[in-house]
């Protein structure tokens, strides 16, 4: 049988200059001590950051860098070693264990000196303890000073007094950050970013859409590779028009009714994390199965449809406070079926992501409840993001081809 | 014409070829070894020669289990899951749960009144629960598993060996030998085991049918299943075979569907 082809999106070379450009001014602003650098979550508060003039790194992004080149596996063991578990999240294991090594990705693929070095750890953890775990095994080793925001999780509903609180935690950063960046917070700049932000996001959200066009012209997988502008460029006008360029493209092939699948037959959602290490593998076996994943929590979790400009604190606060990830399975069971609805998926399928239980919504009872109560079809596959000592290729393989099958003979 | 399903599963590798009315003619096993293409051939040589084929005659053939990839000179491929649900719904056409209990996993299917497959779940990647697990404890005692398995029928207790972990779960029974529990109690305990990892995979309903070589090879395990549940547990004839009979069962109705649709056209 012939190999089955991956289609190509043109606007990745585009996306691939803004993020070198990227890259370079963190690696000149690392070398040099130019600008401030803050290393920030991945849903942590970028824009405040940018305002007052840091340059912004995300751990998480070179976390999944090191999934993707499965350099992972190697760092995850020297993290082990000093006492962090094989158990604990491992984007955690992998970027510290990169450090213990001496090594980063960053350099062949970027030409950087190394992992730009931090002024100041900012964190949320609105996704996870880990992060701020995580972040503070660098305050430790590296005396680096650290920030943060505490935003309870597993909210049904995200209440004003809480809004009150969760911005005021906000607020309450700007001072020790203009004292680390030596710039005085300006409120028109830092709604300025709020503002551009949102359009990231909106542009972001508009691409996710393409996908629910039949045959869908995006998969799942290409939303991992292209969501990067969404997080480590949001508030930047750059991606902005980066999203620009690949929505005239995608537009264009829905136009001419180019699906990423040729022959797409059926239609996926998936929940949880990527499997970095195995990105390629799976679109290639999706693709062999005429099968497109369509939709996804995790490509959707650079959608914060709550920022305003003209309230940026309080807005920024209900974007990041009301994350999926934040919410109650009530909530999520909902999110997911209305999205299993606008984008017409026949199943979905749950990757049980070993190290990250905060994205592993299949250890309470919610396939179950998808099947029974929804009437979804699901299935749950176990792996990792990053440790692929997690991940049985067969298993999983077998658990996806017989839930294909289980969809086919319905149809 | 023939049918033919060929189940290369993790320890044994099974085939049965039926004919156009879905009766059983052959039947062939062998252990799987490492060569599966290799082991697949000579599998299907020898239901051939237990079904009195005749050579050149025409055969389809659909390829399942773990090896099922490698099967190159298959006419298609299905999993095992529903190979399981067709083969065992053509011996007893109702609304049932199938759990088969393999040499290195275990899977529940739930089939329903029409035959089709609402739902599965394979266990997890570790070997408790499955024909591995047991293997490594009966090596740990240094006795052979069928001489375990009679042992456990005059066995007592209820007591599970209750570690997930087939290296955890021996090195229990080290310590339950070092404070002289009755051999017979202890091999009760290692199949008990058994039964409590596959019973929290799932709830299962009131129809129960057991598959596979761990249930075939050991009335125990069933046995022990009947105590646990409330349900009706039945043991198919040739257990072992379920698979590739409803691989088999696919050959014949996938051709016999290419012939309607040819005469429609
Ligand atoms: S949410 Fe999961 S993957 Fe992300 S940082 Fe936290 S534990 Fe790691």
């Amino acid at each position: 049988m012939a190999e089955p082809k991956i289609k190509k999106i043109k606007s990745t070379v585009k996306m691939k200059e803004i993020l070198a450009d990227y890259f370079r001014e963190l690696d000149e602003a690392s070398r040099t001590g130019s600008k401030p650098i803050a290393w920030c979550t991945s849903v942590g508060p970028a824009e405040l950051l940018h305002s007052l003039g840091f340059l912004v790194h995300y751990p998480e992004n070179h976390g999944a860098l090191l999934g993707a080149t499965r350099e992972s596996v190697e760092y995850i063991p020297k993290a082990n070693a000093i006492g962090y578990s094989p158990d604990i999240c491992s984007y955690l294991t992998s970027d510290v264990g990169a450090c213990l090594a001496g090594k980063t990705p960053l350099r062949a693929a970027y030409n950087m000196e190394g992992v730009p070095k931090p002024s100041v750890l900012v964190y949320n953890t609105n996704q996870c303890r880990d992060v701020e775990d995580w972040f503070q095994y660098y305050a430790r080793n590296w005396g680096v000073p650290i920030v943060g925001v505490h935003t309870p999780r597993g909210l049904t509903e995200v209440d004003e007094p809480l809004i009150d609180n969760i911005a005021g935690q906000i607020e309450n950063l700007v001072e020790p950050l203009e004292k680390i960046a030596g710039t005085k917070f300006s409120a028109e700049r830092f709604s300025e970013v709020v503002g551009l932000s949102r359009r990231t996001t909106d542009l972001w959200w508009e691409v996710l859409s393409c996908a629910a066009k039949v045959p869908s012209p995006i998969t799942f997988f290409d939303g991992t590779v292209h969501m990067a502008p969404a997080v480590v460029l949001r508030g930047k006008s750059v991606a902005n028009e980066y999203y620009e360029t690949l929505l005239e493209e995608l537009h264009d092939d829905i136009e001419h009714n180019k699906a990423a699948v040729e022959g797409e037959q059926i239609r996926l959602y998936w929940d949880g994390m990527p499997i970095w290490g195995k990105l390629r593998d799976l679109a290639m076996f999706f693709i062999s199965q005429k099968t497109n994943v369509v939709a996804s929590t995790y490509c959707n979790s650079w959608v914060f449809k709550a920022f305003d400009a003209a309230d940026p604190f309080r807005s920024m606060a209900r974007a990041y406070t009301e994350l999926f990830i934040c919410r109650s399975d009530y909530y999520k069971e909902d999110y997911i079926t209305n999205l299993i609805k606008e984008f017409q998926c026949d199943g979905i399928l749950f990757h049980d992501a070993r190290t990250c239980p905060n994205n592993s919504n299949n250890r309470y009872g919610m396939p179950e409840r998808m099947i029974n109560d929804r009437g979804i079809p699901a299935v749950v596959i176990y792996g990792d993001l990053c440790d692929l000592r997690c991940y049985s290729e067969e298993q999983s393989r077998l658990s996806m081809e017989a839930f294909l099958e289980q969809i086919r003979q319905g149809k | 014409m023939y049918f033919t399903g060929i189940d290369v599963g993790s320890t044994f590798s099974k085939s049965v070829i039926c004919d156009e009315y879905g009766e059983v003619l052959g039947r062939g096993m062998l252990r799987t070894g490492a060569d599966f293409k290799e082991r697949a051939v000579q599998v299907l040589e020898a239901a051939k020669a237990d079904a009195n084929y005749p050579e050149g005659a025409p055969i389809r053939i659909i390829a399942t289990g773990y090896g099922r990839n490698n099967i190159d000179f298959a006419d298609g491929v299905m999993t095992e899951i529903a190979c399981q649900a067709k083969g065992v719904f053509h011996s007893i056409p109702e609304a049932q749960t199938i759990v088969d209990i393999g040499g290195q996993d275990t899977k529940i299917v739930f089939v329903g009144s029409n035959g089709l497959v609402e739902r599965f779940i394979v266990n997890r990647k570790c070997a408790a629960g499955t024909g591995a697990f047991l293997e490594e404890i009966a090596r740990r005692l240094d006795k052979e598993l069928s001489e375990l398995a009679q042992l456990a029928q005059n066995g007592k207790g209820d007591r599970a060996l209750s570690s997930y972990c087939t290296v955890f779960a021996s090195s229990e029974v080290l310590d339950l030998l070092r404070r002289g529990v009755d051999i017979h109690d202890l091999a009760r305990s290692m199949f008990l085991s058994v039964v409590a990892r596959v019973m929290e995979l799932a709830t299962f309903g009131d129809k129960i049918t057991l598959t596979g070589g761990v249930v075939a090879n050991n009335p125990i395990v069933a046995d022990l299943i009947r105590e646990k549940v409330k349900g009706k547990v039945t043991v198919p004839d040739y257990a072992q075979f379920t698979a590739a009979l409803g691989a088999a069962i696919i050959a014949k109705e996938q051709f016999q569907k290419q012939a309607k649709d040819q005469s429609a056209t």
